[in-house]
């Protein structure tokens, strides 16, 4: 198994928010379905994983509800709101470009040399 | 955008509550413990491993609470609750605080009211660069003098300033007409205010001909007198004004920053 990889700061915002388009979420099942996806490459601390879903929170990106769990306990799910939406595609278009600039230095010099 | 600023705005005020999060956490840590169980684990070490790969409790409700601002209005107000009974516990220290503080300021106050004006600010006149004070001096009057005759010769006759120029000194005066009033006067020549650099705010400024000996009688008023006496009254100009029984006619009005030149 691949040893977990540090999240950088921002890049665990943008994997919630992207969760959180399929359905609203709990915390746990947030942590579960990035380690689900990724193939248990990224392990989300609860350090890490409670303090960002609250911040987002509070900055009117996801909003929280507690219901009733698939086994009827009390729990507190997240969802996207609108402006969440719009902020998701932000972050995935800075992604793109961060994940481009990247690939395109590390490529430099395997193809013709400079 | 305002979703935002709401939604900051509710949790400012509200703040967020401990039991809450404790909840959720706990919730976390069950399901965990499910999981783990599924995976066939016992009770006690499905339980462990849930807690171990939760981590520490405490400190993620710590950093959870400091999503928010209150967090860090909370730390100030324990700060500040911690300093205060800190100061109850120990008042001949804190007193004593007090104390240097009170003089240390009161003093700093002071002394720079006063160093301010002297080093710090520049003089209030056109060209300050360029003034300086002349005449005699001597044990009873620190500011320089001249006496009257000679000094007519030297104005007359001087080379090296573009303008020389007098005043009288400010005293005492009367204002003696309807609402008599205790007022300070200065007499000074018609060049005075153009050598400070100093222009009238309202009407004119002396000319030669009021410096004459029997020349007509002309006042100008500071910018303070005009604003309390007058009311601002912009046709204050050409009005007669008595003082010390005699009748002098307004001409102007000084600037509201005007001071008369002192060492």
């Amino acid at each position: 198994m691949p040893q977990p990889t540090d999240l950088l700061q921002g890049t665990l915002d943008l994997l919630i928010l992207r969760t959180l388009t399929l359905e609203p979420m709990h915390g746990w099942g947030i942590a579960q379905r990035i380690q689900q996806v990724s193939k248990n490459v990224f392990q989300i601390g609860q350090g890490s994983l409670y303090p960002a879903l609250h911040r987002l929170e509070y900055k009117g990106w996801i909003q929280a509800e507690w219901r009733a769990s698939d086994n009827n306990r009390k729990a507190k799910y997240y969802s996207l709101t609108q402006t969440g939406r719009g902020q998701l595609e932000t972050e995935v278009e800075s992604w793109d470009r961060l994940a481009g600039a990247v690939a395109a230095i590390l490529n430099n010099g395997k193809g013709a040399p400079c | 955008m305002l979703r935002e600023l709401l939604s900051r705005f509710r949790f400012f005020l509200a703040g967020r509550d401990h039991g809450q999060i404790d909840e959720e956490f706990q919730f976390h840590i069950d399901q965990q413990r499910e999981a783990n169980i599924q995976a066939g684990m016992s009770a006690a070490e499905a339980n462990r491993q849930a807690a171990i790969a939760f981590g520490g409790f405490q400190r993620t409700r710590e950093q959870c609470r400091e999503q928010f601002p209150r967090y860090w209005l909370e730390t100030l107000l324990q700060d500040v609750r911690y300093a205060l009974r800190g100061f109850r516990r120990n008042p001949a220290f804190s007193i004593t605080v007090v104390f240097t503080l009170m003089l240390g300021i009161g003093s700093t106050t002071a002394v720079f009211s006063v160093i301010d004006r002297i080093l710090f600010r520049s003089l209030p006149y056109g060209d300050s660069s360029r003034l300086v004070s002349v005449g005699l001096t001597a044990p009873i009057e620190p500011q320089e003098f001249a006496l009257g005759g000679s000094y007519y010769v030297w104005q007359d006759n001087q080379k090296p300033f573009v303008s020389l120029t007098s005043e009288t000194g400010v005293e005492p005066c009367d204002l003696t007409e309807n609402g008599p009033a205790r007022l300070n006067c200065a007499h000074a020549e018609a060049n005075f205010l153009p050598t400070l650099g100093v222009v009238p705010i309202l009407g004119r400024n002396f000319v030669a001909n009021e410096d004459r000996p029997n020349g007509p009688k002309a006042a100008i008023l500071t910018y303070a007198l005009w604003l309390n006496r007058y009311r601002s009254d912009p046709g204050v100009v050409g009005k007669p004004i008595t003082i010390d029984g005699q009748t002098r006619e307004i001409v102007g009005v000084l600037p509201r920053d005007f001071e008369m030149p002192r060492l």
